[in-house]
């Protein structure tokens, strides 16, 4: 039992150490000599275990479980890729208002000389027909 | 803001009578008060009946504007009141 935990341990210290690399986002090849080296001991330990107990599909299945693959080499940039320097301007949005549509030059500009208000005292409200009166300022 | 509806005044000659009153003076206070204003706007344009009221459309809106109106706006009003025979 205790070589059986061992080799089980072993192989998820193995593990542990491919993937704890990926805090620093660099991944570096393992050994091939070192894996095939932990891949034979693992498997002579469990051998030797399962062997003394009589449990050759144990064995079987432990063999399979117990070959490792090589660490695959990722190679990541540590530093962020180049920012594109041609990337197109987006021009700024400017609003074009024609107030030439909406306001016509009917009016007197403020200022205008000829400007002049009507006498109030010449208004008469009921006048007994249509008539337009307009509230201004001459500021 | 000075009047907008100037222009249309020589249109009108001898049809439609235009009085233009400056808010600044008090003579024009008991107009402004006859008329609602209450100078928060300006210019407040009306168009009145033979009666001194403020004229309404069939839908209920008045013939009156406030601040600033096309020119256009005026003169189809008054079109329209001078053709019903106003």
């Amino acid at each position: 039992m205790i070589p059986r935990i061992f080799a089980i341990t072993f192989v998820l210290l193995v593990g542990s150490a491919a993937c704890g690399s990926a805090e620093t986002l660099i991944y570096t090849e393992v050994p091939e000599e070192l894996v095939a080296q932990q891949q034979q001991f693992v498997q002579e330990a469990a051998v030797a275990s399962l062997t003394a107990r009589g449990q050759p599909d144990a064995l079987q299945e432990l063999e399979m479980s117990a070959t490792l693959d090589p660490a695959p080499t990722i190679e990541a940039s540590p530093t962020p890729g180049p920012i594109a320097q041609d990337a197109p301007e987006i021009p700024l949005t400017q609003a074009e208002v024609d107030g030439s549509n909406l306001s016509p030059a009917l009016g007197f500009e403020p200022g205008d000389p000829n400007l002049k208000a009507s006498n109030p005292a010449s208004v008469n409200l009921a006048s007994g027909q249509i008539q337009l009166i307009e509230f201004f300022a001459f500021w | 803001m000075a009047p907008i509806v100037h222009g249309l005044e020589s249109k009108y000659e001898n049809v439609v009578p235009f009085s233009f009153l400056d808010i600044d003076d008090p003579a024009t206070e008991p107009l402004q008060n006859a008329l609602g204003y209450g100078r928060q706007w300006r210019p407040f344009i009306v168009i009145l009946g033979p009666d001194g009221q403020v004229l309404t459309r069939p839908d209920g809106t008045q013939y009156l504007w406030i601040g600033v109106t096309p020119g256009e706006f005026i003169d189809e009003s008054l079109i329209e009141l001078l053709s019903a025979g106003g």
